[in-house]
């Protein structure tokens, strides 16, 4: 894993060089004003003038202690804008998570065991047009339909204005969650589907249908154990997509989440800003694979004991 | 083992098994007979492509589709099971009928501990406790040879040896104490000596529990030792049906006779094992004729015109060849060629 | 044993060569996966039409028409106009080209990195795969739009830079299936090569890796054909991709956004064309996939 955290680091780093100008050119380039003297501490503390692998060392050493520099756009220190939205994100990407997860095991479970029903084929309809589909019209289409057109639901922000009950959060939280959701209902139901299919051909469903266990313990207990196995490592992989997915939903519905900052600070040339989301979204991943590693060894005995 | 008045525990009538293809409709099964009784084991011998291992799914409902049962009946204890509904087939299985199944490396389920599939089946159909279960489970793993039984019962498949996973398999099938156990070629892929020992094992279940047995097999010279009676099966039905003592000392159809034949342990000498020329039938179409007849020495007119069905040539043995009687004692070469009528070797 | 070697048929590789009984099978299972057939014509259709806008488009696609502004769909306007009155028909036929030539150059060039990726690690083994394997995690790693959209700033934001800098970040699924392919084929045709052909181990394996993981390549070109118009509208959506007045199908829906409740067309109209292209390009992969693998013996 050190490795790995140390390779992203190193692309990060690389690719914030790379900027047109250097990181500070850019700053200079966008024409707005900007302090100078953030200016001068932000050479100071990339040490410009030194050879690019000190600059290096500093940065890295810096960021593993948490300071990941000071935003050009607002001179706050970049780690404490971060966590000030983090949550809300966290919040976003948590439910649509969940959401998926939910969704995909019912659609995913009954297409397997209803195989070429009606339902199947619409199963994998859907599957299809959420791959297909952009996220973000998907966006605009749904706030369009349950906004605008029927009014359920509202569109933007986290609550409405003046209220603070959970509900009304809540409310808040459907459509961006179900919008972000959607991609990953249709790719995980897709695998489990086929996994559960493939896991209901071996010959221990076989035995277990032979010593006359009921076909719903048949299917949930033998089958599923072994079907998820695999969807689980897909679900730990995409949630770097999950991220991607969160930065376009919270700028479409107005969630102050990390997602919608990093776009704003797109605008702004805020390199700091933008290199600390990178790198704490990489991070987010990293840390995820790990989880999806152990849960892995936990639902497979098989290689628990490696 | 009286085969007299007593009602069979498993009575198989005309049981006729298809399977819907692309090609058309293959004939896997069709129209075999034979009773077993308390206590009894029967070997249904026969090679691959004889249609044994589907009419032993069929006993079980457990033909995959495209396959159908399409005819006859399975009475067990005097119930048919044809005919059952799902559930029902449930209550069935595993507790009045259990299979074994030929691989024990797929058989069991590779992410649930040993125990709890051992356990299934009991708190199923007996409505056992989890600690009752658990303590019986541990009780069979120790009965059918598993040391430390109790503390393997939280252990996985994969921390077992082949020949241990299927004595797993065989105290999972006995657990519920089923009338009839069928056993689909169990130690094929198995080293031998294990073989012998899981053969002896089951024996040793056998009088214990007085289950009836089915064994199929394609090996005959292995359960020569553990069962009463032998039926042959070629291409889809019944060629013969004897004692296994009478089977091998008067085998009275051609196709028993080059099985015996080929066996080593029956060959005198040290030339070629005899062979039997030719291959299985396709069974795409119900035979009108002896499906052997085209690899019979002893084939004549009558054999390619009308299917001999079983009928008794001595006390408990029957035979589905036409010219029995002409086959003599003791079993000698088929013969090759399909016009000759075959000599009588010695 | 050497014929079949020479003949490129390496035992158990999938893909099949024309004029051989798999390549039949092949064509054979193609056809019969009935959406991916009508995929390929609804594909061929908008391409045809994208390309041809000049001569289909009945206006110029940055003709402003101030006289017909944010009109609904009509006869003169099949699918309406947008806030300077142009035709939005014209230019979701214009944005077509942007948006499908990116699609198809950065496909392309992921692919190709990809592959050449994946076979170096592949082939060369040890240290070599080590490090490649190591550089495509940290590509997984880093999430792509994010990082696409700092790189994409870099850039003139032409549809060239787009496709290079999408390219950049699609290789890694096609580095990863060319690597397994090369290492089976290398295990397999390495046995038979050490035991007759000796040195020749190395030319078969440049000459017949390739064309055989060319199966799984090609499925994964496709596909990424449809993420990479995804990627792009997603850019462009924002802000931050090739710039109005150029349309692509993403920047014509950011202009939409603002006034979706009262001109839905503008936001239907290019969101349905994004769909509907990189829908017929995943049931054209998945039924090449489906035809290159008939039994499903791969995962998934």
């Amino acid at each position: 894993m050190v490795p790995l955290l140390l390779g992203i680091s190193i692309v990060l780093f690389a690719v914030i060089q790379a900027a047109p100008g250097g990181p500070e050119g850019a700053l200079l380039e966008s024409g707005r004003f900007i302090d100078p003297e953030v200016i001068e501490a932000y050479r100071v503390r990339l040490g410009v003038d030194q050879p690019v692998h000190v600059q290096y060392a500093r940065w890295l050493g810096a960021a593993v202690q948490g300071d990941l520099g000071v935003s050009f756009s607002t001179t706050r220190p970049v780690a404490e804008m971060i966590l000030e939205r983090l949550p809300a994100t966290l919040e976003l990407m948590g439910a649509a998570f969940l959401l998926a997860a939910v969704l995909a095991f019912g659609l995913g479970t009954l297409s397997a065991v209803r195989q070429y029903s009606w339902f199947d084929h619409l199963g994998t309809g859907v599957s299809f047009l959420g791959i297909a589909m952009p996220v973000f019209w998907f966006g605009l289409i749904l706030q369009l339909v349950f906004g605008v057109w029927l009014g359920w639901l509202p569109v933007a922000g986290t609550g409405t204005v003046g209220a603070t009950s959970l509900g009304d959060h809540l409310l808040h939280l459907v459509l961006p969650a179900l919008v972000l959701s959607f991609r990953y209902v249709a790719g995980w139901s897709r695998y489990l589907r086929s996994s559960l299919l493939q896991a209901l051909r071996a010959d221990y469903i076989r035995t277990a249908r032979a010593m006359g266990l009921p076909e719903r313990v048949v299917v949930g207990v033998h089958a599923l154990r072994n079907a998820l196995i695999p969807v689980v490592s897909i679900m730990a992989l995409n949630l770097a997509g999950l991220f991607s997915g969160a930065v376009i939903t919270e700028t479409i519905f107005a969630w102050p989440g990390i997602g919608r900052m990093f776009v704003q600070a797109m605008f702004a040339r805020d390199y700091p800003l933008l290199m600390g989301i990178l790198l704490l979204g990489s991070l987010m991943v990293v840390v995820f694979n790990l989880v999806a590693d152990l849960a892995y060894g936990f639902l497979d005995p098989r290689i628990r004991y490696e | 083992m009286s085969q007299a008045a007593a009602t069979p525990v498993l009575d198989v009538r005309d049981l006729v098994t298809r399977f819907e293809t692309r090609a058309g409709p293959v004939h896997a099964v069709n129209g075999i007979s034979y009773t077993l009784h308390a206590g009894e084991s029967l070997a249904l011998v026969g090679e691959s492509g004889s249609g044994k291992t589907v009419s032993a799914l069929s006993l079980l409902g457990l033909v995959p589709p495209p396959g159908r049962v399409e005819g006859g009946r399975v009475l067990l204890n005097g119930r048919d099971l044809l005919g059952l509904s799902r559930r029902a087939w449930q209550d069935v299985r595993g507790k009045e009928i259990a299979m074994v199944f030929q691989d024990p490396m797929t058989s069991l389920n590779p992410v649930l501990t040993v125990g709890r599939q051992l356990t299934g089946p009991m708190r199923r159909h007996l409505g056992m406790s989890r600690r009752a279960a658990e303590d019986e489970a541990a009780a069979l793993l120790a009965r059918v040879g598993i040391p430390d039984a109790r503390e393997r019962l939280s252990d996985h498949p994969h921390r077992f040896s082949g020949g241990q996973r299927q004595r797993i398999v065989i105290a999972m099938a006995l657990a519920c104490r089923p009338a009839v156990l069928v056993a689909d070629e169990p130690t094929t892929a198995l080293d031998v000596t294990i073989q012998a020992q899981i053969v002896a094992l089951v024996r040793e279940l056998q009088e214990e529990l007085g289950t009836a047995i089915l064994w199929i097999t394609h090996d005959l010279a292995l359960v020569a030792g553990l069962v009463d009676r032998v039926a042959v099966m070629y291409g889809g039905t019944l060629v013969e049906e004897a004692p296994v003592d009478d089977l091998f000392a008067r085998p009275s159809h051609p196709y028993t006779r080059g099985l015996l034949a080929s066996l080593p342990e029956g060959s005198a000498g040290t030339g070629p094992l005899p062979t039997i020329e030719g291959r299985p039938p396709d069974l795409l179409d119900p035979p009108s004729a002896c499906p052997f007849a085209p690899r019979c020495g002893w084939v004549e007119q009558r054999c390619r015109a009308e299917l001999p069905r079983l009928r008794p040539v001595a006390p408990g043995h029957a035979s589905a060849c036409w010219r029995w009687e002409e086959l003599g004692g003791a079993p000698g070469e088929v013969g090759a060629s399909v016009e000759d009528p075959g000599e009588e070797p010695r | 044993m050497s014929e079949a070697l020479a003949g490129g048929r390496v035992e158990g590789v999938r893909t099949p060569r024309a004029g051989t009984a798999a390549g039949r099978v092949f064509w054979r299972e193609l056809r019969r996966h009935r959406l991916a057939m009508i995929s390929l014509g609804v594909v061929a259709v908008l391409v045809l039409a994208c390309a041809a806008a000049p001569l289909l488009a009945p206006y110029d696609f940055d003709a402003i028409d101030l006289s017909s502004i944010r009109e609904a769909p009509s006869a003169a306007h099949p699918m309406g106009t947008d806030d300077l009155g142009r035709d939005l028909f014209t230019r979701v036929l214009y944005g077509g080209r942007v948006s499908i030539l990116i699609g198809v150059l950065s496909a392309l060039l992921g692919t190709g990195i990809g592959a050449a990726v994946g076979a170096l690690a592949g082939y060369y083994g040890r240290m070599v795969d080590n490090v490649l394997m190591r550089v495509t995690d940290v590509a997984y790693a880093i999430p792509t739009l994010p990082l696409l959209i700092v790189l994409a700033s870099y850039t003139q934001a032409t549809a060239g830079s787009m496709a290079v800098v999408i390219g950049l970040l699609s290789w890694m699924t096609t580095a990863r299936v060319v690597r397994s392919e090369v290492l089976s084929i290398k295990e397999m045709a390495y046995v038979e090569a050490a035991r007759s052909l000796g040195a020749r181990n190395r030319r078969i394996i440049g000459r017949h890796v390739l064309p055989n993981a060319l199966g799984p390549i090609v499925v994964g070109a496709t596909l990424a054909v449809g993420n990479a118009i995804i990627l792009e509208s997603s850019l462009s959506f924002l802000g931050l991709g090739v710039q109005p007045p150029t349309p692509t199908w993403g920047n014509m829906l950011m202009d939409a956004q603002a006034t979706m409740a009262t001109k839905p067309w503008l936001t239907v109209f290019p969101g349905l064309a994004i769909l509907f292209m990189v829908l017929a390009v995943n049931f054209i992969g998945d039924g090449l996939q489906d035809a290159l693998d008939p039994g499903g013996r791969s995962s998934g």
